[in-house]
C-alpha cells in the first residue's frame, strides 16, 4: 500500500512493554507502581543514591522476552555473555542519569508480515512533573521490554491494524502490567529522513500523530524544504506535534557496559523450557478455526484467551464444533470474566462436550445450558442433566394430558397452545419455538 | 591495644572510645576526619555494646572504626570530601557498614579523602588536607589519607577505605601502617561510591596486621572462590617494576629482598615489558568509568539543591562546585568514551587491560606471588606535586596492576614511609594474607 506510490509513507515503531513481573529490574522494591501514594515504592537503588548497586537481573524479564520471541517467531539471542549497558542522558526522572538496558535479546522477528529488528529490556525511568519541578521514583526502575519494528508499515490503518492485533496477542499471553500496557514511540518517513513522535500510550493518540506528521512532512516537501530528522510529542488537546526540548536527535549515549553488574546467559536449556510451557499461538489458532467454518468474531473471541483456547481445542472434536463456538463465544467468555477466573477451565472440559452436545442434540436449550454452566462455576449442586431436559419434561407433561394430545390429533389446534402453555410454566427457561418443535416431533409420532 | 575478648572488656571498652573520641579532638590539626560521631550516639552503643553478654559478643566487638567519607553511613554525613554533596546525610548504610555494627564494632566516624577518591595525596579533599601525623609537612598520601592518619595517629583501630589503584594501599605506606585490598568484588561494594566500579574495592587499614583475615572472612561474599592458604617459597619480582625507583626506596626493598632470602625464600626475577602500559590503561579505564558514575551528580537529588533556567543549566551549576581533579577526570572520561572516540582510546586500554591480565596469570603460574616497592618515591611534600597530574600520577606506577587484574595486594611498612607491596593472583587472598602477617616482623627486625 503505497508503497510504490510517489511520496510512499514508512512507519517503523519502538514498542515499550510493561511486563507482569513481582519486583523491579534492579532492586526489590514492587514493580506495581500504579495507583500508589508519590515515593512510597522506592529504595537506594532505584533512587540512584550514591553508592547504591544494582541488585541482580530480574531473571523473569528474560524469560517473558523469550515466551514473546515464541509468538513472534524471533531468534532468541542465545549467548554465554549478554551485557547490560549503560545508556547515558539527563533528565530529572532518570535518578543515575543513565539507564541501564541489555543488549538485544531477541533477533529478527516477525509478526503481521512486518519484520522486528531486535526485542531488549530496560529499566523505566521515573514521573518528572514538569509544574511543580517534583520527581515521583515509583515509577523508576520497572521492568520494560523494547521492540523495535523495521520501518516496513506503510500507512496509519495498517500501522493501527498491526498494533490492535500486537494488543491481541499481549492480552491473550496476559503479558502487561495491569493498568500499564505499553508506550510507542513513531518514526515517520516519507522522503530520506524521518520523524519520530515519542512517548504515545494509546492506539487513538498514535492514530492522530502519524496523520499530522504525515501532514508536516508533506505540507515542507510541497513547499520545497528539506526534511530534518527530529523528535516531536503530540499535544492532545491542541491535536498538534511540538518539538522536543531536549536534543535528542544529536545525543551521544554513550553506551558503556556496566562494571555493576555481571553479564548473564540465555541457553537452549532455558529457552526449551520456556518453548514448552507455551500456550497455542491464538493468531495462527483463528486463522484454523476460521477455515473450519467459524465467523471471524467467533474465532476472534475465541482466541482472546488463552484459557478459552486451551479448552476449546481439546473439546471441539468431541463435541459439535459450531455449538461449541458459539456457545464460547456467547457465554464462556462472559461467565468467567464476570468471576474473573483466568486460570485453566479443563475441569470444565467433559461438563461443556456434554452440554454443548445436548444441545446440539436439542435435548436442552441454550439458556439452560448456560444456567447449568454459571451453578457449575459457582459450586452449586449440580444439575443432573437427564431429570432436567427438555424432552423428559415434556414426554412427562404428554403423558399426563393424554387428552390434549388426542385432541390435537382430532385436529384442535388450541389443544396445542394449551400443552405449550403448560410446558412452559415448568421449564420458564425454555423458547416456545424450541418447546413447539419438540412437541409437534412427539406429538405427530 | 587492647586484646579481643577479655573480661575486663566492659570498662575498657569506654575507656578506650572515649581516648579514640578524645584523641581525635586533641588531634584535629591532622584534618583526619570530615565528621564524628557524636558522644551521645557513642555512648548509647557503648551502652548497647556494654549490656551483651560475652558469649553474645559480634566478632569484632569493641573494635573502633574510622570510615572512609565514600561509604554510606545511615545518619552520617556522606559527602565524598565534595561541596557537591555538602549537607547529604547517608538514607542507608554500605552492606560492609552493616556487617560491621551487626558484629559489635564502633564507628567513630568519616575520614577525609581526595575528593570523590580522586588523588594520591589527599589534597583534592574540598574541606581540609590530612597532615602525615608520621612525616610532618608531607603528604598522606592518597586517596585514602583521613584514613591512614586515623590509624597512623591512633585515632582508631581499622581504618575502612577504599582501592581502586592504590588509594589504601599508598597512603598506608606513606603513614608507616599495613593495608589490604582483597581480590576485586568478593565483597559488596554496595554503600561505596564510585570512582570506577570495575576497580574499586572494600579495604582497609591496620597497624600491625591483625584483623585483616576476621574481616576477610566476614565481608567476603564469594568465600566459595577463596583458596586455601598457601605454603611459599618462592617469589617474584619484576625487573621492570624496580627500574625508576628513588635510591632511598631502591636501597630499602633490596635490603627487604635480601631478608626475605635469608629467611629461606627463594627470589625470581621476571621481566614483563608490558608493566608500561599499566598507568596509560588504568587512567583510560578509570575515567572513562568515572564519568559515567558522575552522572548522577546533577544537584537535584542529595543535599543542597541547586537551580538553573533548565535541567543542563542546573547541571551546570552544581558541577562547577567540583574540584578541578574531578571535572579532569569527568571531562576525560566523557571524551573517551564518546563514540568516535572509544573506539581510538577506550578500547584500546580494555585491551590493554585483557594483556596484562594474561601476562600476570602466566606468572602467577611460575610464582605465586609478586612482590614490589608500594610506591616509587617516599612520602612527597604537601602542595610538591598537586599542580602536576602527571607527576601525581605516577605515584600510582606500582599499585594500578592489582586493581586492572582484579588481584589481592598488601601492603607492609618498611619506615621511612616505604612499603613493599606483596600481590597475589585472584582469590589466593589467605595467601596474600599469609605473607603479610609472617612478614611484618621479619622485615622490621633490626
Ligand atoms: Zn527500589
Amino acid at each position: 500500500m503505497g508503497k510504490l506510490g510517489e511520496c510512499s509513507m514508512k512507519i517503523g515503531l519502538e514498542i515499550h512493554i510493561y511486563p507482569r513481573t513481582e519486583s523491579k529490574l534492579f532492586c526489590a522494591c514492587s514493580a506495581d507502581y500504579v495507583g500508589k501514594k508519590g515515593n512510597e515504592n522506592i529504595c537506594e537503588i532505584c533512587t540512584g543514591q550514591p553508592g547504591a548497586k544494582p541488585l541482580k537481573l530480574n531473571q523473569t524479564v528474560i524469560e517473558q522476552a523469550i515466551e514473546l520471541s515464541h509468538f513472534l517467531h524471533g531468534t532468541i539471542v542465545e549467548k554465554k555473555q549478554i551485557k547490560i549497558l549503560r545508556k547515558h542522558y539527563f533528565y530529572p526522572d532518570l535518578p543515575n542519569n543513565f539507564q541501564r538496558t541489555t543488549e538485544p535479546l531477541i533477533i529478527q522477528g516477525k509478526f503481521r508480515g512486518v519484520n522486528i529488528r531486535e526485542i531488549h529490556a530496560e529499566e523505566d525511568a521515573g514521573d518528572y512533573d514538569f509544574e511543580h519541578g517534583t520527581v515521583n521514583f515509583n515509577r523508576s526502575g520497572v521492568p520494560l521490554l523494547e521492540l523495535v519494528t523495521e520501518p516496513e508499515l506503510y500507512s496509519g490503518p495498517e500501522t493501527i491494524e498491526f498494533l490492535k492485533e500486537f494488543k491481541y496477542l499481549l492480552d491473550y499471553l496476559e503479558f502487561c502490567r495491569t493498568g500499564a500496557e505499553f508506550k510507542i514511540d513513531v518514526n515517520v518517513s516519507i522522503g530520506a529522513e524521518r520523524g519520530e513522535i515519542k512517548n504515545l500510550n494509546s492506539i487513538h493518540d498514535i492514530e492522530i500523530a502519524i496523520e499530522l506528521e504525515e501532514q508536516r512532512q508533506k505540507m515542507l516537501m510541497a513547499q520545497g524544504k528539506k526534511i530534518v530528522r527530529k523528535t516531536l510529542h503530540l499535544d492532545r488537546k491542541a491535536r498538534c506535534l511540538f518539538e522536543s526540548r531536549d536534543k535528542e536527535d544529536t545525543a551521544d549515549y554513550r553506551h558503556l557496559p556496566d562494571p555493576d553488574i555481571a553479564s548473564f546467559a540465555i541457553d537452549s536449556k532455558m529457552i526449551e523450557a520456556i518453548i514448552q510451557q507455551a500456550p497455542i499461538h491464538p493468531l495462527n489458532y483463528r486463522n484454523q478455526l476460521i477455515q473450519k467454518g467459524l465467523a471471524f468474531s467467533t474465532a476472534q473471541t475465541i482466541c482472546s484467551k488463552k484459557n478459552l483456547v486451551k479448552s476449546f481445542s481439546k473439546i471441539s472434536s468431541r463435541c459439535d464444533f459450531l455449538t461449541a463456538g458459539l456457545f464460547f463465544q456467547k457465554h464462556v467468555k462472559h461467565e468467567l470474566e464476570y468471576r474473573n477466573i483466568s486460570q485453566s477451565i479443563e475441569f470444565l472440559n467433559e461438563f461443556l462436550i456434554e452440554i454443548i452436545q445436548k444441545m446440539k442434540e436439542k435435548q436442552i436449550e441454550e439458556m439452560q445450558a448456560v444456567e447449568w454452566l454459571r451453578n457449575k462455576l459457582d459450586g452449586k449442586t449440580e444439575m443432573k442433566i437427564s431429570e432436567n431436559n427438555l424432552e423428559t419434561a415434556i414426554k412427562q407433561i404428554l403423558e399426563k394430558n393424554e387428552q390434549a394430545v388426542l385432541d390435537y390429533r382430532n385436529g384442535k389446534q388450541n389443544s396445542l397452545n394449551f400443552l405449550i402453555g403448560k410446558i412452559k410454566q415448568e421449564n420458564k427457561n425454555q423458547k416456545v419455538e424450541i418447546i413447539q418443535e419438540i412437541l409437534l416431533a412427539k406429538i405427530k409420532n | 591495644m587492647m586484646p579481643k575478648k577479655t573480661g575486663k572488656a566492659l570498662t575498657e571498652l569506654r575507656e578506650r572510645t572515649l581516648n579514640y573520641l578524645e584523641q581525635i579532638a586533641r588531634k584535629s590539626e591532622l584534618q583526619a576526619f570530615n565528621s564524628v560521631e557524636s558522644l551521645g550516639k557513642l555512648l548509647e552503643r557503648i551502652n548497647e555494646l556494654e549490656k551483651k553478654p560475652k558469649e553474645k559478643h559480634g566478632k569484632l566487638f569493641g573494635l573502633c572504626f574510622s570510615i572512609k567519607d565514600v561509604f554510606a553511613v545511615q545518619g552520617l554525613p556522606f559527602q565524598c570530601s565534595s561541596k557537591s554533596l555538602d549537607g547529604y546525610i547517608a538514607p542507608y548504610s554500605a552492606k560492609v557498614v552493616e556487617q560491621i555494627l551487626k558484629e559489635d564494632g564502633i564507628i567513630l566516624g568519616k575520614t577525609n579523602c581526595d575528593e570523590f577518591a580522586c588523588g594520591s595525596s589527599g589534597e583534592n579533599s574540598a574541606f581540609q588536607t590530612s597532615q602525615n601525623p608520621k612525616f610532618k609537612g608531607k603528604t598522606c598520601g592518597g586517596s585514602s589519607s583521613g584514613t591512614a592518619c586515623s590509624v597512623s595517629a591512633e585515632l582508631c583501630d581499622i581504618g575502612l577505605g577504599s582501592d581502586t589503584g592504590g588509594s589504601i594501599r599508598l597512603p598506608a605506606t606513606f603513614c608507616n601502617i599495613q593495608s589490604f585490598k582483597p581480590t576485586h568484588d568478593i565483597i559488596s561494594r554496595h554503600g561505596l561510591s564510585d570512582l570506577a566500579m570495575s576497580l574499586d574495592t572494600v579495604a582497609w587499614m591496620e597497624k600491625t596486621v591483625q584483623y585483616s583475615e576476621t574481616l576477610l572472612n566476614l565481608f567476603c561474599e564469594q568465600k566459595e572462590k577463596l583458596k586455601e592458604k598457601k605454603e611459599i617459597t618462592q617469589i617474584g619480582i619484576i625487573r621492570e617494576q624496580m627500574e625508576n625507583l628513588d635510591t632511598k626506596v631502591e636501597q630499602k626493598i633490596k635490603k627487604t629482598i635480601q631478608t626475605l632470602e635469608r629467611k629461606g625464600l627463594e627470589v625470581i626475577e621476571h621481566s614483563m615489558p608490558l608493566q608500561k602500559i599499566a598507568v596509560p590503561a588504568y587512567y583510560a579505564c578509570m575515567y572513562a568509568e568515572f564519568s559515567s558514575s558522575m552522572q548522577k551528580f546533577d544537584g537535584f537529588k542529595y543535599g543542597k539543591q541547586f537551580s538553573g533556567s533548565d535541567i543542563i543549566e542546573a547541571v551546570k551549576v552544581n558541577r562547577s562546585v567540583l574540584g578541578k581533579e574531578v571535572k579532569r577526570r569527568i571531562l576525560l572520561g566523557t571524551y573517551l568514551t564518546q563514540k568516535e572516540e572509544s573506539q581510538k582510546f577506550y578500547k584500546k586500554a580494555l585491551t590493554a587491560r585483557a594483556r596484562l591480565q594474561k601476562e600476570y596469570t602466566q606468572l602467577f603460574q611460575k610464582t605465586p606471588i609478586l612482590i614490589s616497592s608500594v610506591a616509587p618515591v617516599p612520602p612527597f611534600g604537601l602542595g610538591e606535586k598537586i599542580a602536576d597530574p602527571i607527576q601525581m600520577y605516577s605515584a600510582d606506577l606500582l599499585t594500578v596492576q592489582a586493581n586492572l587484574i582484579g588481584s589481592p595486594a598488601g601492603s607492609i611498612s618498611l619506615g621511612e614511609g616505604i612499603g613493599l607491596q606483596v600481590m597475589g593472583n585472584q582469590f589466593e587472598d589467605k595467601t596474600v594474607l599469609g605473607c603479610l602477617q609472617k612478614w611484618e616482623n621479619w622485615v622490621n627486625a633490626p
